[in-house]
């Protein structure tokens, strides 16, 4: 069954799209979730959150890519779950050190040309996101398809290396430039000097 | 140390935690945000990616190559000693002798051996160093060789091997960003030479080519914008140089000739070197694109 009709089985509030899903997806959706928490058990408990998210969102949501669409819940599930567990400690594993890369981004100063800090401004997120989804169109295909494995879908700088034949060293040096890429232009856009 | 000095060291410490986490947070609302980009990005990033695979990189390792010969020795001892014996200079005649199928078939699973070692010996240092396996082949570069390319949408980007000069594009504000002196490597020299010299024969080329369109044929394949391709070859004391203009784009596999397809595979072999260097990935993007 395509995308657009498991879609049509949300709509009509038919459960036949839960085992829909879970027969295309389930896989798939287990390795965002367990990229961010390395834990099998995590990963399946993310993954059926993905499938209650989706029933509870679609309607009134109605995605044009349920692959995309499942994998942001997934992610999102993820993320909140690995934050839960780990509110009283700094977390190791790949989500972290992915963070930690990220922070390289962001100037040292703690606040921003527009006054504010950047974690208030994360209330303005849907801005932030439309910022970067704007980068991450300038820049090249591969470059754009190396960053996302590493930040959205955190796998390692080793899995990106096998993944794409590359040296580690390459990937490491692609990463640093777009990350450099990204700094200048969030500043250009007024996030953080 | 006084107490004085530890109070500083204590808040200079706070200040640094605080700074740290400051960032850790913002990079947190980053990563957040990250999850709200478009769907057709995180499709491509799952869909248009090469699966991954769990095995990790061969490396080389001596190991194969000595116990193959080992094996290549345990079998052609015998196997000479069988050829010697049906030669009749050694043995008893009670040895029934190998007949001549039989030793020929020892000789052949013995050359097959070799060759394949040899052929792995090379795949497995060609994936390490791109360059390893082409420098066993017997290219003789001459002493004089020197090439220089112009190539990309209206000829912007060059590469001179005589002196270095590696350009990005002339297309921009500020050239000198778009601009590195390279020199390239003997091995990358053979390279280029075995491409353009011994692969194809540049000379054998028209001055003025066109490796999309037939001079014979009516029919053009036209794109804008479109490519311009200069290679020039000096080798043995001749310079020779073909002129490509107007070269369309999205038309790769649409050859009318064998000798045009070379040609092609030469160039893009030679640009894939170029565009390959550090220097040329370290250069800045394009400052627009030709629509």
């Amino acid at each position: 069954m395509d995308d657009p009709s498991i879609v049509k089985l949300f709509l009509n509030r038919n459960q036949q799209a839960l085992i829909e899903v879970r027969d295309r997806f389930s896989r798939y959706l287990r390795t965002v979730a367990f990229n961010v928490l390395r834990d099998e058990q995590d990963a399946e408990e993310c993954e059926n959150d993905a499938y209650l998210s989706a029933w509870n969102s679609i309607p009134p949501n109605e995605p044009q890519d349920l692959k995309s669409y499942l994998a942001r819940i997934a992610r999102n599930a993820a993320l909140t779950l690995y934050r839960k567990k780990n509110a009283d400690k700094r977390g190791g594993g790949e989500r972290a050190a992915s963070v930690e890369e990220l922070a390289e981004c962001i100037g040292d100063g703690g606040e921003d040309i527009a006054g504010g800090s950047l974690v208030e401004q994360a209330l303005e997120e849907k801005e932030l996101s439309r910022a970067l989804d704007t980068f991450l169109r300038t820049i090249k295909d591969t470059e754009r398809q190396v960053f996302l494995r590493r930040y959205w879908f955190f796998e390692s700088v080793s899995e990106v290396a096998d993944r794409f034949g590359f040296s580690e060293s390459k990937v490491k040096t692609m990463l640093f430039r777009t990350r450099e890429k990204l700094k200048t232009y969030l500043e250009k856009e007024g996030y953080t000097v | 140390m006084n107490r004085l000095d530890n109070d500083k060291l204590n808040t200079l410490q706070t200040v640094e935690t605080v700074t740290d986490e400051k960032r850790l947070l913002k990079a947190e609302a980053l990563s957040d945000a990250l999850s709200g980009i478009g769907d057709d990005l995180i499709r491509d990033a799952s869909d248009n990616v090469p699966a991954l695979v769990s095995k990790k990189k061969k490396r080389f390792s001596f190991l194969p190559v000595v116990a193959t010969a080992a094996a290549v020795l345990l079998i052609a001892l015998p196997a000479g000693f069988i050829m010697l014996a049906m030669a009749g200079l050694i043995g008893g005649e009670s040895k029934a002798p190998m007949s001549h199928e039989e030793a020929e078939y020892v000789l052949d699973v013995n050359k097959c051996d070799l060759e394949t070692a040899e052929e792995n010996y090379n795949y497995l240092l060609s994936k390490d160093d791109p360059t390893a396996a082409k420098e066993t082949t017997s290219v003789e570069l001459p002493t004089d060789f020197s090439f220089s390319l112009v190539f990309g949408t209206y000829g912007v980007s060059s590469y001179d091997s005589k002196t270095g000069k590696l350009v990005k594009t002339t297309d921009a504000t500020d050239v000198s960003k778009y601009t590195a002196y390279v020199k390239m490597s003997e091995s990358e020299l053979k390279q280029v030479y075995a491409a353009l010299c011994q692969e194809i024969h540049l000379q054998d080329y028209p001055k003025s080519y066109d490796p999309f369109n037939d001079p014979n044929s009516n029919k053009k394949t036209m794109s804008s914008p479109n490519q311009t391709i200069i290679i020039s070859v000096t080798a043995n004391g001749e310079t020779y140089t073909v002129s490509c203009f107007g070269i369309p784009y999205g038309s790769s596999d649409d050859f009318y000739c064998k000798e045009a397809e070379a040609f092609w595979k030469a160039y893009k072999k030679v640009v894939g070197l170029i565009v390959s260097f550090p220097e040329w990935e370290a250069f800045p993007d394009y400052e627009h694109y030709y629509m």
